[in-house]
């Protein structure tokens, strides 16, 4: 890899207070870096912390409840938690853009389609309304919506949802973005319209060199889209590499657990699911030590009191774990 | 010979009434939900029905319940037609047939026991004679679908979304009924759940024999389960096939779009996949188009697709599909 890094976390620790005093460690000393124009994927179950791990990024959490308590998120490197608020916001839907799961309740109902595009524009580029209004019109023709000039006056709730989500995008590519992060940019739409959705965002960061983050739980859009994958369980990332890597070595029980239990479409004869046992555990009473330990099928005495970190097993292939598992 | 279909649905139609000038329309006017569908199920077999919203998988699963009024057609099941039985003589066949639901969240009464959910069904059908004989066949059930006989002691918040589901199957498993929908059974629920959700679906049917309709969207999972997958589109199907020849073979542009849209967990397979990629939106059922209900958005439609809406017929063996292209 010779491009440069744009996004760089480290350590990052994302917590929650809870009322009754217990802290959940939503997102517990996550590290990972972003490429120019590469598609990285945080893959995980609910509650794993990929969505918060994003938010971060973009100091979006709530406070109170959630602190991001350490670590540091450079972004060209700048460290965006050292900036003021006005600095931040001078970055968000202008250097870095967000594209959110619901279009639905991102979008203000009361404010037509292409004021809502073209906001971007007027606010980080001082654009007069009526110039915004011209480049918001090419932006949602450029996202493929019919009509671009018409629909420009039309308000979200005349749109489908595939069609809002389109919107999103092109209010996420207004400013021309270095970064595009898109926490479950499809998970609420059609399959055929889930396809239309992300390979056009897939285009578009690449026309614009963007780079991406895409933030699922859907194994089949990591593996068509994704140039490098992060698997997060319970807040940390345990295992991170190439989308080749995770797909066809992976090396954390975890990961190699999930890709069996998944059916896959081309598989010829029926078998047996393989499931993972039990929940994933509570995040405010985390095991001492593998926070995947009480429902591994490898885990020795070692992963009940020690806590694994991310070590590498082969260039950019890391997990966190303390066995040697060789699966093929 | 005995007949070996549990469910034989001929030309049904399900229209939902439209109330007011809301929106402009006139009064009376009908959405067709369903529109005219043919197809049978076999003892202990799985069907699965995928399509994307609004495609009328769910209302069609309603209706060979009985759960709604139909406008049009014929329901056997277990060879006595129910299309237009009223709600008295319905109910003692509501044993035999039963329905697993989405939400594992919505379904289960907060306000009562565990075993007093998955025990209801047999207080309202009357067939336990005594509270020994109840209390056996619940711990027979918890156990059945892996849990343990002091989670029935508890309220249905304390339960995780995936052990809720299994109690939503306990409760419908209890009368030992002979058709199960399973209407979108697992996509509430966490991938690593979901696996162990449709391990014990399959294995209940091993062991019960019981024959399900499974209800998704999602097409892996359907595959994965179903022995035979029908697909539908605005109302009606488009193709139905036996489960290895849909997904090898499949024939309706529709049925090829939806499949190569699904994205393989498998970098490898994905690098060296074709797409279909469809244009479009599937359009309002209140407005359907006139033809083939997937001309608008199908790349190969023809003058014929436009005018003439093709019929469900056989192209080989119990391949089913709907197109004029065959």
């Amino acid at each position: 890899m010779n491009s440069r890094v744009l996004l760089e976390v480290n350590n990052l620790k994302t917590y929650f207070g809870m009322e009754d005093g217990v802290i959940v460690k939503a997102v517990d000393d996550v590290s990972f870096d972003v490429h120019e124009g590469e598609t990285v994927a945080i893959v995980g179950e609910s509650g794993s912390g990929k969505s918060v791990t994003a938010l971060s990024t973009l100091r979006l959490i709530p406070n109170p409840p959630g602190e991001i308590v350490a670590g540091e998120i450079k972004f060209e490197g700048t460290n965006l938690l050292n900036i003021s608020e006005e600095e931040a916001r001078a970055v968000r839907g202008n250097k870095i853009a967000m594209i959110f799961q619901e279009p639905m309740t991102s979008l203000n109902p009361s404010i037509s389609v292409g004021r809502q595009v073209g906001e971007p524009i007027e606010v980080h580029e001082k654009m007069s309304i009526e110039d915004a209004q011209l480049r918001s019109q090419e932006l949602l023709a450029k996202v493929r919506i019919p009509d671009p000039i018409k629909r420009a006056k039309s308000y979200p709730h005349e749109f489908s949802g595939g069609m809002r989500q389109r919107v999103m995008i092109a209010m996420g590519l207004a400013c021309n973005p270095k970064l595009i992060i898109a926490d479950e940019p499809t998970t609420a739409l059609d399959v055929t319209v889930q396809a239309q959705v992300l390979y056009l965002l897939k285009t578009l960061t690449q026309e614009n060199n963007a780079a991406f983050v895409l933030i699922t739980h859907d194994l089949g859009v990591v593996a068509r889209y994704a140039d490098r994958v992060n698997v997060m369980y319970a807040g940390k990332i345990v295992e991170s590499g190439t989308a080749r890597d995770i797909f066809n070595s992976p090396k954390h029980p975890y990961t190699i657990a999930l890709m069996k239990s998944v059916p896959h479409l081309n598989s010829k004869e029926k078998k047996r699911l393989e499931s993972i046992e039990g929940q994933p555990p509570d995040l405010g009473r985390l095991p001492s030590g593998c926070a995947f330990e009480p429902r591994c099928e490898y885990a020795s005495e070692k992963c009940k009191t020690q806590r694994p970190t991310l070590t590498l097993v082969k260039e950019a292939h890391k997990k966190a774990c303390w066995e040697d598992i060789n699966e093929e | 010979m005995k007949n070996n279909k549990i469910l034989n649905v001929k030309n049904l139609s399900v229209e939902y009434k439209m109330r007011g000038k809301l929106f402009g329309r006139s009064e009376g006017a009908s959405l067709k939900a369903v529109n005219g569908i043919s197809f049978s199920v076999k003892h202990g077999e799985t069907l699965g029905i995928v399509g994307e919203s609004g495609c009328g998988k769910t209302t069609t699963g309603l209706a060979v319940l009985r759960m709604l009024d139909i406008a049009k057609g014929s329901i056997e099941f277990d060879g006595e037609d129910i299309a237009n039985l009223s709600r008295k003589r319905l109910r003692p066949l509501r044993q035999k047939m039963q329905i697993v639901y989405q939400d594992p969240f919505g379904a289960l009464n907060p306000r009562m026991l565990v075993r007093d959910i998955i025990g209801e069904p047999l207080k309202a059908h009357n067939v336990v004679s005594d509270s020994i004989e109840y209390k056996e066949k619940i711990y027979e059930m918890l156990d059945i679908v892996g849990l343990s006989k002091q989670m029935g002691e508890r309220y249905p918040h304390e339960f995780s979304g995936g052990q809720r589901q299994r109690i939503g199957i306990a409760r419908a498993l209890i009368l030992n009924p002979k058709l199960v929908v399973c209407d979108e059974p697992v996509s509430a629920l966490d991938v690593s759940i979901q696996a162990q959700i449709i391990n014990l679906l399959d294995e209940l049917q091993e062991r019960l024999g019981v024959t399900y309709l499974f209800i998704a969207h999602d097409l892996a999972i359907v595959q994965h389960i179903s022995h035979r997958v029908m697909v539908m589109y605005l109302g009606n199907i488009v193709e139905i096939a036996e489960r290895s020849q849909l997904y090898n073979n499949p024939k309706h542009p529709y049925t090829k779009a939806l499949l190569s849209a699904i994205p393989v967990p498998s970098p490898d397979i994905e690098a060296n996949r074709e797409f279909v990629m469809l244009e479009g939106e599937v359009p309002s059922p209140l407005d359907p188009p006139k033809g083939c209900p997937f001309h608008p958005r199908c790349s190969e439609a023809r003058v014929d697709c436009r005018e003439n809406k093709p019929v469900l017929k056989n192209s080989e063996g119990s391949h089913a599909v709907a197109c004029h292209l065959y």
